[in-house]
């Protein structure tokens, strides 16, 4: 590994590192009247349950991953998941 | 790794704080301008003198806001004989997205504009919904997220009172 | 005989007048009662409503999908003995969900999904049973949610649901607090599952049930970035044990002359994690929303998953959604197309090209209508395809909205 791509690699681990630890900090960043955009209909907190579910069924009835998503990664069908 | 360390002491120094929104104390109703639909400012404090009054916080964008519109609606019509007056305050919004909101649903109380925040952060308020009584001398007398037996309770209070 | 006809009529008028009377104090009542219940609009109970104390409909959505798969697997009968078979499948899906709520602090979420499929071609040979054929789905999904406090969620599910050679209970538990102000959620759930099936063989013999079972965790976190960008992370870990194959799953065995069944191991640990932003660019009306996924399990399949959206409004009312999913696993270690080794082994085995090594691209898009109040029509299509021989088109329509 050459010395420009370890430095690369260092700094994006740095960045990442940073967003995982200042996204875990719990700040009060937003406050609640200031939250329309997060409200806007394109947001995930807007996203329709049955259209998530229904993409959620297509993907692990054909993959073999699944999970990570708050839903069972097993079972529930005979779908072989 | 010092850097490292550095960064999560920044990262957890946060944890907890609330956003740093400049306010005064507020149980005096400030005296800052606040905007009719029409684009006319009026002092809130000059504006609501005088009068008992319930001051509804509100956005188009917030559903919990709409839930307590009904509730507010039956209230001006009760008690605006009475001499309470219930205003809505649209907070952070364009008066052209309320103008737009509002010709698709009707309010039958005042609404009044607060698009850059000014009043709510002077009032310290960050919640949506939030109802305020006002006495007659611009007092905020009690504040809520919703409007319940207590603030009718509070509401009858003031209306009975005298000034 | 006059007199006794008069006494007759005076008492049929008294008899009348009795019931007059009653119908009249009814009526009185009626009205007194409904004059009650309007005659103080200023009461504390007219103006909070009563109604808001009763349980309500708050939410309802309607989708109906259809899937229409191709391609051709080795796991399939519906081709050569050694050689792959046919996928091709029509599944129609309708859903419903209905929200209730019931008060202030409790909410219920009911998601009917029925699955209508049909797994075989015209010139299928993989007609192992009815089921294989024509296969109808259909179960019951209740989320319910408690607010104990401001800042802290229970919730709770029950799932069930039917196929025909195939019977599936879960249920759930999960807890949730907001921290800093709803700046940020911490949530925690774990859910079990029970299947409970036809042991069915590749030549269609049925030998009694068998059962298996799931057991997961999660863990989530919600962040707001910024008044414009969401970010949330979450792991799970799934531990699942029984019969894991599909039993009627075949796996041509080396020679190309016969077929053998399928076999996993008893058990299998899983694990994903994954990671989401949203952001939001209010000048240009876009939303950006970008996802990854690593999983890792103990078949030794580990998988990557990559995916964007872009959202424009191309009207106040209309939004536009095209998305891009790109999927790449390793596959089990024990795949094959050519089994070697005697049957009687229970060596694990398989030719389900779900499981092999692949990569998958998915294209998508999609147009929301956002009608009056809360509620939306949408109509959406997704081709998804992998190199390992599979594709689908997928059809979407949807209508639901909160109230």
């Amino acid at each position: 590994m050459t010395e420009p791509v370890r430095l690369a690699l260092r700094a994006l681990g740095t960045a990442l590192l940073w967003l995982l630890l200042s996204a875990t900090s719990a700040c009060a960043i937003v406050p609640q009247n200031r939250r329309q955009y997060l409200a806007d209909p394109t947001m995930p907190a807007q996203d329709d349950a049955l259209e998530r579910r229904a993409a959620r069924k297509f993907h692990t009835t054909r993959e073999g991953a699944a999970g990570a998503d708050g839903k069972p990664a097993g079972g529930g069908c005979g779908c072989g998941n | 790794m010092h850097r490292v360390f550095g960064f999560a002491l920044c990262a957890i120094g946060c944890a907890g704080t609330p956003a740093a929104v400049p306010h005064t104390s507020a149980n005096a109703l400030p005296a800052i301008d606040i905007t009719r639909l029409d684009g006319q400012a009026e002092s809130a404090r000059t504006l609501f003198i005088g009068s008992v009054a319930v001051i509804d916080l509100w956005a188009t964008w917030c559903t919990a806001c709409e839930q307590e519109r009904p509730k507010l609606e039956r209230l001006h019509a009760a008690y605006a004989a009475q001499g309470l007056r219930v205003v809505g305050l649209d907070v952070g919004e364009a008066p052209s997205v309320v103008s737009a909101y509002l010709s698709e649903n009707r309010i039958s109380y005042p609404i009044y504009l607060d698009p850059d925040f000014r009043m709510a952060d002077a009032l310290g308020e960050k919640r949506l919904p939030m109802i305020l009584i006002v006495d007659r001398s611009g007092r905020i007398v009690h504040r809520s997220p919703t409007l319940d037996a207590a603030v009718l309770a509070s509401i009858k209070s003031e209306l009975v009172s005298q000034p | 005989m006059e007199s006794q006809r008069v006494a007759v009529v005076v008492a049929a008028i008294d008899g009348k007048a009795h019931v007059m009377r009653a119908l009249c104090a009814a009526a009185f009542a009626l009205c007194s009662f409904g004059a009650r219940a309007h005659a103080d609009p200023a009461s504390d109970a007219a103006i909070l409503g009563r109604a808001s104390e009763a349980a309500r409909i708050d939410e309802f959505r309607l989708r109906l999908t259809s899937y229409s798969q191709d391609g051709r697997g080795y796991q399939s009968q519906a081709g050569s003995v050694a050689g792959p078979g046919s996928e091709r499948a029509l599944i129609v899906q309708p859903l419903m969900l209905v929200g209730i709520r019931q008060n202030a602090r409790i909410h219920h979420e009911v998601v009917i999904p029925i699955d209508i499929v049909s797994a075989a071609s015209a010139n299928a040979l993989d007609v192992i049973s009815h089921a294989s054929a024509v296969n109808e789905a259909v179960g019951i999904e209740v989320t319910s949610r408690f607010d104990l406090t401001d800042d802290d969620q229970l919730t709770s599910n029950i799932n069930w649901h039917q196929e025909e050679p195939f019977g599936s209970g879960s249920f759930g538990l999960g807890y949730s607090r907001s921290l800093a102000d709803d700046n940020a959620v911490l949530g925690v759930s774990g859910q079990a599952t029970f299947d409970r099936f036809d042991y069915l063989q590749p030549n269609g013999d049925r030998h009694g049930r068998r059962n298996r079972s799931a057991l997961n965790g999660n863990l989530n976190f919600l962040q707001l970035l910024s008044p414009t960008t969401v970010f949330d992370a979450s792991y799970g870990l799934t531990f699942q044990e029984g019969l894991l194959e599909t039993s009627y799953n075949s796996v041509p065995v080396a020679g190309g002359m016969s077929r053998t069944g399928e076999r996993f191991p008893h058990s299998r640990t899983r694990h994903a994690a994954q990671a989401r932003v949203a952001q939001h660019i209010p000048q240009s009306h876009t939303t950006l929303r970008a996802a990854y996924r690593y999983y890792w399990d103990t078949f030794e399949l580990s998988a990557h998953t990559a995916e964007f959206e872009l959202h424009q409004y191309l009207l106040p009312r209309l939004i536009a959604r095209g998305s891009f999913r790109y999927y790449t696993q390793t596959g089990v270690d024990f795949f094959t197309t050519a089994f070697s080794g005697p049957d009687s082994l229970l060596r694990p085995r398989t030719a389900d090209s779900d499981l092999a090594e692949f990569r998958a691209r998915e294209y998508g898009f999609k147009l929301l209508w956002l009608a009056r109040g809360q509620s939306a029509l949408d109509v959406g299509y997704f081709h998804y395809s992998r190199d390992n021989g599979l594709y689908a088109n997928v059809l979407s329509f949807g209508y639901g909205g909160r109230f």
